[in-house]
Order: structure tokens, then sequence, then C-alpha cells
């Protein structure tokens, strides 16, 4: 996974809606603990 | 784990304690360290050790009586280290001397009466510690019976350097002032002991009548003084030194340690605490550390060259060079995953009991709580018998109930644990024919992994040889479950084997695998259980034409989960022995044996150790190894070490090439297991079934596989993945490679997977997996 968070760009579509991925905030949850991210989404 | 059962068990571990010849020092002089900084050329360090103990370290160093050499270990070898030769050489050598520092005055004043080394050594020692002091010595000089001493032996500028000390201290010397109650003392000893708070009476071996001081004394006239505390039969009047030992026992080291002990009485008294507590360890007693000193060649005392100058360097170095170092360690040297960390387990059980206290933050001690693989091999070399494996299971244990396992730790093992005990796998059959079994062979699950094809052979000679009906049961034992701590899951995992065992009529059980041996024996009371072994032993192997192979030389290794099975063992050696083979002992065998990094877990939690584990082993030999148990072929294998399933042996056909068989992966341990019930269905008991219908079908390069092996991702999970994106539509596309990115997270953990299609199926190029979950 790490693969593809740590580039500067990233090229890739979703297939169903054919929109290029984009930064944007994401909420993660690891053992009962939550935090917060910039991912492409 | 509560504190007290952790004090128990931790208290098992002597290493903490000192060596004989700290021990043995009445001052506890760290002579180990001081020894290795001499090694070092250190006579800093060295001097700096030696002064933190020794309040005059010129003058000891030439005239210490040396307890310490009584408790030396080398007394057992040949001769005890020359210590005060090497402390000589420190003395002489130092370039810097530690400063002492003054501590605020307190107001408290105690009255010193006597400036012998017992006297000097309290007043030095209450100074330090803030109390107003005042000498009374009844000559000219400080000292006392030291100026007997010939000049030779003690230089008498090492005297003044040593006492210029009480120059810089605030410490009040009434010289040619003797105390006492007669005429011509210049003080009475009752006003002295109205003037000030406490006493230390230090006065060396003096006729005490003439004193006349009206302490208690005893029938033959000594003055009664407590040996613990060195209390009088007054309140605030201690006593040491050369009047308690008498004249004929004088000991310059003693009397500092007597200076010391009453500095501690004192010190408590004007506290207004305890005398007694806590006073096991001063002066000198008898260690408990263990050391090894098998294999330790004599070697004679270094004598210098010029006995009057004492050691020069190279000699002092020499000397130093038979010093033991002594500790224990025992398991240590035993144990990679000890040695690991660092440590040792006094040390480690600290830490896990740290570990489960905290609530919050960082659980530092998890990996190293999850990677011992509980093989007892500790237990079984400590001179305690300290078991560190069973520590880390009930850490899995407690951590696991208060739901602070983290679920990564042992995931995948449990997984692969429920796909044997699942459909896929579980079979539970009389023999056909019969309707009851005297014995059920219980191949267990790894074997079935390993070497799949010879389950069928083990199973057709039981058959041919055991009368009333051999039963046969498929399926895994628990070990996994139990190994990582889920009691509940291998309780559940355990009722079901017996009652899958009972329904069969509760015959014998006849195991391939010493895992499962001990498991059952150990949490199924009422289950007979024996090895395939100690049985062929009895009733002789399956000889036939094909199982030919060239006699060779082969070096055993025994299972760590049936180190105490003597008996199995034995009959191991005795069915090599029938094949013809040369018998190689390693080093470490039957109950000294060590793990193949496959108990406890330890491969799936810790790696790198559990390759330390296994690359430590398959060096013990050059010989090609044989084992009985497939994990321990496996993981020797894994790390390329020619070895042999003693199984494979006895059935297997294809001869030359097992001790290179290749290890099968993840995925293909499961498929060997679902493949041998299918088999045995269908050409034991004559059944039809129906091959299960793969929806899709992956390409896997070898490349590809290794990584899914290394990231424990199986190909069904791969499978799942595609299968979901494809029917979902849910996938992205690198437009660079021209390849399908998508996820799936069947329960705990998500997996990705990189594929293209090819075909009538899909090429995957990568897989990787994580526990995070996204929540939005
Ligand atoms: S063998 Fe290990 S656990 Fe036992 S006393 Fe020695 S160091 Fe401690
Ligand atoms: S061998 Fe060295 S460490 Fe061991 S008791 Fe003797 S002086 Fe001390
Ligand atoms: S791996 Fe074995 S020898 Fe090492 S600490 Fe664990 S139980 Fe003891």
């Amino acid at each position: 996974m790490s693969n593809h968070a740590g580039q500067q760009t990233v090229n890739l579509v979703c297939v169903k809606c054919g929109i290029n991925l984009t930064l944007g905030k994401i909420a993660l949850e690891y053992l009962g603990s939550n935090f917060p991210v910039e991912l492409y989404k | 784990m509560d504190q007290q059962l952790l004090r128990k068990r931790e208290a098992k571990c002597v290493q903490d304690n000192p060596p004989g010849c700290t021990a043995g020092c009445p001052v506890h002089v760290d002579v180990r360290g001081m020894i290795d900084a001499i090694r070092k050329g250190d006579y800093d360090k060295g001097y700096e050790l030696f002064h933190k103990m020794v309040p005059f370290p010129g003058i000891i160093s030439r005239i210490c009586d040396q307890h310490c050499r009584t408790g030396c270990k080398r007394n057992e070898i040949d001769e005890p280290i020359s210590i005060n030769a090497l402390e000589k050489i420190c003395a002489d050598k130092c370039q810097n001397a530690p400063k002492l520092v003054r501590p605020p005055l307190k107001n408290q004043k105690v009255a010193v009466v006597g400036a012998g080394l017992s006297g000097l050594t309290a007043a030095l020692e209450l100074t330090r510690k803030g109390y107003r002091i005042v000498i009374f010595e009844a000559t000219g000089r400080l000292g006392g019976s030291i100026w007997n001493i010939p000049e030779s032996r003690l230089p008498r500028e090492l005297i003044h350097k040593d006492f210029a000390i009480f120059e810089k201290f605030p410490v009040e010397i009434n010289y040619n002032t003797a105390i006492g109650n007669r005429g011509g003392s210049i003080m009475s000893f009752a006003s002295l002991c109205e003037n000030f708070d406490a006493v230390f009476l230090g006065v060396g071996c003096k006729e005490l009548n003439s004193l006349d001081l009206g302490l208690e004394q005893d029938a033959s006239g000594n003055l009664v003084i407590d040996p613990v505390t060195l209390a009088t039969s007054q309140t605030k009047v201690f006593a040491g030194g050369s009047i308690r030992l008498g004249c004929e026992n004088r000991s310059p080291a003693l009397s500092i340690s007597d200076g010391k002990i009453a500095t501690i009485s004192i010190d408590r008294f004007l506290q207004g605490v305890s005398l007694t507590a806590n006073r096991g360890k001063e002066g000198s007693y008898k260690t408990s550390l263990y050391t090894n000193i098998a294999g330790v060649k004599p070697q004679p005392i270094v004598t210098a060259a010029e006995p009057a100058s004492g050691y020069n360097e190279e000699e002092a170095a020499q000397e130093a060079n038979r010093c033991l170092s002594c500790e224990c360690k025992e398991c240590v040297k035993a144990c990679e995953y000890l040695a690991h960390y660092r440590g040792y387990p006094k040390k480690y059980a600290r830490e896990v009991y740290n570990n489960l206290s905290i609530v919050m933050g960082i659980h530092h001690a998890n990996k190293m709580i999850n990677s011992c693989s509980l093989c007892g091999l500790c237990e079984h070399v400590c001179p305690g018998n300290l078991n560190m494996g069973e520590i880390c299971q009930e850490a899995r244990q407690m951590m696991v109930a208060k739901g602070k396992m983290p679920p990564s730790a042992h995931e995948f093992a449990l997984r692969d644990m429920q796909f044997s005990n699942s459909d896929r796998f579980v079979l539970n059959r009389h023999q056909p024919g019969f309707t009851a079994s005297k014995m059920v062979f219980y191949p267990s699950c790894q074997l079935a992994a390993s070497s799949p094809h010879v389950i069928k052979k083990i199973y057709n000679f039981l058959c041919e040889r055991i009368d009333g009906g051999v039963g046969l049961m498929l399926g895994c034992c628990g070990a996994p479950a139990n190994w990582a701590g889920q009691e509940d899951l291998y309780k559940e995992t355990v009722q079901k084997i017996e009652q899958d065992w009972r329904s069969l009529g509760s015959p014998r059980v006849i195991t391939a695998c010493p895992s499962c041996f001990s498991m059952f024996k150990r949490n199924l009371p009422d289950m007979s259980v024996e090895m395939i072994w100690t049985l062929f032993d009895r009733i002789g192997l399956p000889f036939s034409e094909e199982s030919g192979m060239e006699p060779k030389k082969l070096a055993i290794h025994d299972s760590c989960t049936t180190r105490h099975e003597d008996q199995l063992q034995t009959s191991v050696r005795n069915i090599l022995g029938k094949l013809g083979h040369n018998i190689e002992e390693l080093p470490h065998n039957r109950d000294n044996t060590t793990c193949c990094g496959y108990g406890g877990l330890m491969i799936y939690v810790n790696k790198e150790v559990a390759h330390k584990v296994i690359n430590k082993r398959i060096k013990e030999s050059e010989a090609d190894y044989v084992t009985y148990c497939a994990m321990c072929r496996d993981n020797f294998a894994s790390q390329g070490k020619r070895v042999y399933h003693l199984v494979d042996m006895v059935f297997s056909n294809d001869q030359d090439n097992l001790a290179e068989q290749e290890v099968p992966g993840y995925s293909q341990r499961q498929e060997n297991r679902a493949r041998v019930k299918t088999s045995l269905l269908r050409e034991v008991w004559g059944e039809t079934v129906e091959e299960p219908q793969s929806d899709v079908k992956v390409i896997i390069p070898p490349s590809v596989r290794q990584v899914m092996d290394d990231r424990t991702i199986l190909v069904d999970d791969v499978k799942k993945v595609i299968a979901h994106a494809e029917s979902t539509g849910n996938k992205l596309k690198d437009l660079e490679k021209d390849q399908f990115i998508a996820y799936y997270q069947p329960v705990a953990v998500t997996y990705w997977v990189e594929y293209s299609p090819q075909d009538d199926g899909f090429v995957v190029h990568n897989a990787y997996s994580h526990r995070i979950k996204i929540t939005e």
C-alpha cells in the first residue's frame, strides 16, 4: 500500500466512474484508535 | 500474573547475584568490573570501582586480607585471582581520582571514639551523609594499628594521602584525647553520650575493663555487640573494628566493613527507622550466583617478576585474563531468543510484568513476549529451573483476555488452524469394513501439509498390522491456539477433538507429530496416546523392497515438545539403527534439545529470531539431519540444510531426493491437506468426491508466490480479491502499468492485489495486506 502513498503523483483511475484519484482526508482505525491522514481517494 | 507470582518466578534467576569475590569481600568491591577495566587498560575506571566501596584505597590496596579470594570461583579450578595485587596497580596507575561531594550539613552530631580503620570509615561515611562528626583519638595520629605495619609494605605517604580527605571535610579531630570513665581520661564516656546524638566506639583491641565504659560485657569480658547492627547495650552507642574482632583476628577489610555497617545503623537510628529490617547482605557472605566452569583449563597464578613493586601492566593483564567474569546466563547461552534481546530472564520478567501493567502507551515487550518458542530449554538448563516460556505463555493469555494482543501477531497461524479444523481437512472414520476402532491414526495437519504422500502409506500399514480396526482422524490438535494464548479457542478446539474421538469409541490415538502428542498428553487426560515411533519400534517396520536408502551418518534433532519423552527418543534411535544408519548425537539432544523455530509460533511472529534459532541449530553438525516432526524438517530445509523426516525415510520410495525436498509454501500446505482428505476418501473409502470448482483462475509467477509467502497471503485470499473486484467493478486502474488494483476485506485483514487479465484467468503482479481499517 505504501508503494503508492509515498509517491508525489499517481495516475490511478477509478474504473467505475472514470475519475482520477486526488488527495483527500481519510479516517483510519487501528486497534480501536482513530487517526486522520491525507491520502488519495 | 500478580506481583507475588512474578517475584517467585524471577527469584529463580540468580544472574543478578554478585560473583563470589564481591560477595566474599566484606565491603563488596565490584571485582569483576574492576578486572574488566584492567583488561582494557582502564586503570582510572578500575580505581573508581575499587574506591567506590573502599574509603582508603591507597592503604587497603597494600594491606587487605582478601576475603574476596575465599569466594573466588577459581578456587574450584586452581588458585583464586590475585585480587589485592590488581587493586594495587589500579591505585598506582590511576591518573584521575573521582571527586567526593560534600552534602548539606545536618544538625545531628556523632562522636567517633578511636581513629583506627573502623572509626575513620564510620567518620568519613557519616560525614558523607551530612552528619557533624567529632573524632576523639587517644594518640597523636590517625590510623591506629596500621602504623605497626612495616613501611616496606605500607609506604607512609599512602597513609597521608588517604587521610588527607579529612582536611577537605568538616570533621573535628581531637588528638591525645582518651575517653573513659576512669582517671586519666580527658572526657568521661557518660558525658560524651550526653553531648552527642550517637557514638561509634572503635577503640581497637584495648583491655576493656581499663576503659570502664559501663557497657554490657559477656563472661569472657568482651563487649556485647549485635553482630548485625553493631549496637551495644546502650541505645545510641555502636561499636566495631578490632574491639569486636579481637586482637588475634585483626582484619583491615572487616574493620572498614564494620565502619560501614555502623554507619547504616547510626543513620537509621538518627532517622528513627528500624535498625534490623532488610539487613541480609552486609559484610562477607556466600553468593548464590551459578557459574558454569565446565571446560575451563587450569592456569597458574601470575607472579610478579619484581615482587616488591607488584604487577606491571602486562602481568596485571595476564592475571586479569584468568578471571572468569563470573555470571550464569546458562539459558542465554542456550537460547538464541533470550540472547537476541540482550538481557536475561530476571530482567525480561520485569519487562513482561511492566508491559502487562500499563494500560495506555506503547507496549514495548509485545514482540518479545510473542517471540518465545515456549520450548522449555531454559527451564532445563537453569540452575533454578526458571521457565521463560511459562512466563511468556501466561502473558499472552492475559493479553488476549484483556484485548491487548495485537491481532497481527498470530492471525495467520490461527487462520491456518481454522482451515485444518474445517470441512476441508477434518475427517473422522472407522477403518472401511469396521464399526469400531481399536486404534485411531492422527497424522497431524503439518505432516499432511509437508509429506502428503506418506499419510495413506502409514495408514495402510497400520491397518495391515493392527487387529480390531484402525480409525482415522484428520485435523489440527489446537497447538497454535494454545501457543497464541487463546485459551477459549483452544478449549473449544480440544473439546471438539475429544467429542470426535469419543464418537469413534475412545480408541488409543497414534500420532505422527510430536506437538499433537504433547498437546493431547497434557490436555486430554482420558486419551491414551502414543507416537508412531514407539509403536513401530514394538511391531516392526514395513520393510518393502523400495525402502533401500544407502546407510549413512545422520544427526538426530529431537523435537522440543517431546524433550522429556525418553522412550520416544530411544525408539527413534532404534528405528534409525534398524534402517542401518549411523547415528550422530548433536550437542543439544534429548531433554537438552533446542526448538526448530516453529514452537510458540515464533516463526510467524519474529522471523529474524526464528532464523537465528534455525541457523544456530543446523550448524551444530555437518551431517545430514533427521527429524521426526514435519515443521522441524521444513524449517531446517528452508535454510538450506539437508534434512530428512524419519517418516519419509521409512515410507517413501523416492529415497535420493528426500533431503532436498522442497518446502511447500503456505498455500500449498493447505492444498496438500485438502488433497490428503479427498484422496483418502476416494482411495481408501471408495467415495466419489466433487472437486470444489474454482471460479477464478490465477497465474502467479514464482517471485510473486515468494512475496505472498513472506507476507502470509494465500492464493485463496488473492482469488477472493479478484473475484470481488470483477463482480462489483470496484477496482482502480493504474494507467502507467496498465494493471488493475483492487482490495477486499473478508474478515480483519484487508488484501490488495495488482493484476491484469490474461486469457480466461488473471496474472497476479503483487499482493499486500494491512490491518488498518478505512473508516471514512
Ligand atoms: S539460567 Fe538464566 S534464568 Fe536461570 S539463573 Fe541463569 S541467567 Fe537466570
Ligand atoms: S573468577 Fe573473577 S569474577 Fe569470578 S569470583 Fe574470581 S575474581 Fe570474581
Ligand atoms: S525459546 Fe525456549 S529456551 Fe528460549 S526462552 Fe523460550 S522457552 Fe526458554
